[in-house]
């Protein structure tokens, strides 16, 4: 199986060193580059197309969302997981019509870290726990409201 | 802290012994109970009431579905994760709306059960990843559907009535002239139109017209 090239983008030095070093302990994973700001990462995965960006979603000059949308709008089409501390229903919207492939938490083990690359780089989705509830809870009430009684007939 | 009590609702041997040894192993989780049968699941759990039940789909008796509906009746505190070999993810609406936590597909590693696990119990929601794509599809999907009724019941009669002529490919000049307004006053509820409804053309208020029902093709 070949390496997934993937690109770590997060603005503190130490937390993005920290990520590196764990992922590069895993032989299927190759880290390529690293990135602090929003522009920076546009600039570099435009240039390398990593299969994954591994990106935090709050950094300087461009969010996570925003340098999503940009890179979809470039047609570029690595996959970003998003690494997020405050998930609410907005965010988490903005995030997937972005197009965003998943979502991690920086409270997530190096073992979830892991899994989740491997999902978004063969394609599917990954929503870490916190993520998934918030989004299957509004799930559940809008199905709720479009099933009312008086619907019925 | 005390243990993750464990409950196993499979109607394979095999399946049940391989994940009891798995789970045998870690220090926070332990397998309290075990069934085969959707039927006994349900009265098993009400007896011992574990923390998590993982949940087959299809067994005999009472099939995993309706298991779940009874169990979280009866115990809401009680989390139940479907662990499953239907990989399409075909029940999954079905499970979350019984009171299902989490859908774990049987291909996943030890790990990630586990995580998926622990997930559950502290109230979170855990879903395999080619399952998580599927919520995701149909969450944007009703989303949109929400936002479009909002936005519709957000028009005025008056822009109702123009959309309904603009989808059937009217002029400004043959909508002022039905409606006895101006040229003028027509194009300002069509720009309202395409603020409120967040189109940027005809073609896109056509089609909102066509998703709506306003018109037929």
């Amino acid at each position: 199986m070949a390496k997934i090239k993937i690109l770590v983008a997060e603005e503190h030095t130490l937390c993005c060193e920290a990520i590196c070093a764990l992922l590069r302990n895993n032989e299927n994973i190759d880290v390529i580059d690293q990135a602090y700001n929003g522009k920076e990462v546009l600039e570099k995965v435009s240039k390398q197309l990593p299969d994954v960006v591994l990106m935090d979603s709050a950094m300087p000059i461009m969010n996570g969302v925003e340098v999503t949308h940009q890179l979809r709008k470039r047609n570029i089409t690595s996959r970003v997981l998003l690494i997020t501390i405050y998930e609410n229903k907005e965010v988490i919207l903005a995030a997937l019509r972005a197009g965003v492939n998943g979502f991690i938490s920086k409270n997530a083990t190096g073992s979830d870290l892991v899994s989740a690359i491997f999902a978004v780089s063969r394609g599917d989705f990954f929503l870490y726990p916190s993520v998934a509830k918030i989004m299957v809870r509004d799930y559940l009430q809008d199905l709720k409201k479009t099933m009312r009684p008086d619907h019925l007939s | 802290m005390g243990k993750i009590k464990i409950f196993l609702a499979d109607d394979h041997l095999i399946l049940r012994e391989g994940i009891r040894s798995l789970l045998q192993k870690l220090p926070d989780i332990e397998v309290v109970g075990e069934a085969t049968d959707g039927e006994t699941a349900v009265n098993e759990v009400s007896r011992i009431i574990p923390d998590v039940v993982l949940m087959d789909i299809t067994m005999p008796k009472l099939n995993g579905l309706e298991a779940t509906r009874q169990i979280k009746e009866k115990h809401p505190q009680v989390k139940v994760l479907i662990l499953t070999m239907h990989e399409t993810g075909q029940y999954l609406s079905e499970m979350l709306q019984a009171g299902a936590s989490g859908y774990v597909v049987k291909t996943t590693t030890s790990a990630d059960l586990i995580s998926a696990i622990r997930a559950v119990y502290h109230g979170d929601v855990y879903l395999y990843p080619s399952i998580a794509r599927m919520l995701v599809e149909d969450y944007l999907s009703q989303v949109k559907t929400g936002e479009e009724k909002t936005s519709y019941e957000g028009l005025t009669g008056r822009e109702r009535e123009i959309l309904a002529y603009i989808a059937e490919d009217k002029k400004n000049k043959e909508i002022a002239d039905t409606l006895g307004i101006s040229v003028r006053t027509v194009q300002a509820h069509r720009t309202n139109l395409m603020d409120k409804l967040g189109a940027h053309d005809r073609t896109e208020l056509v089609k909102y017209a066509i998703r709506k029902g306003i018109i037929n093709l």
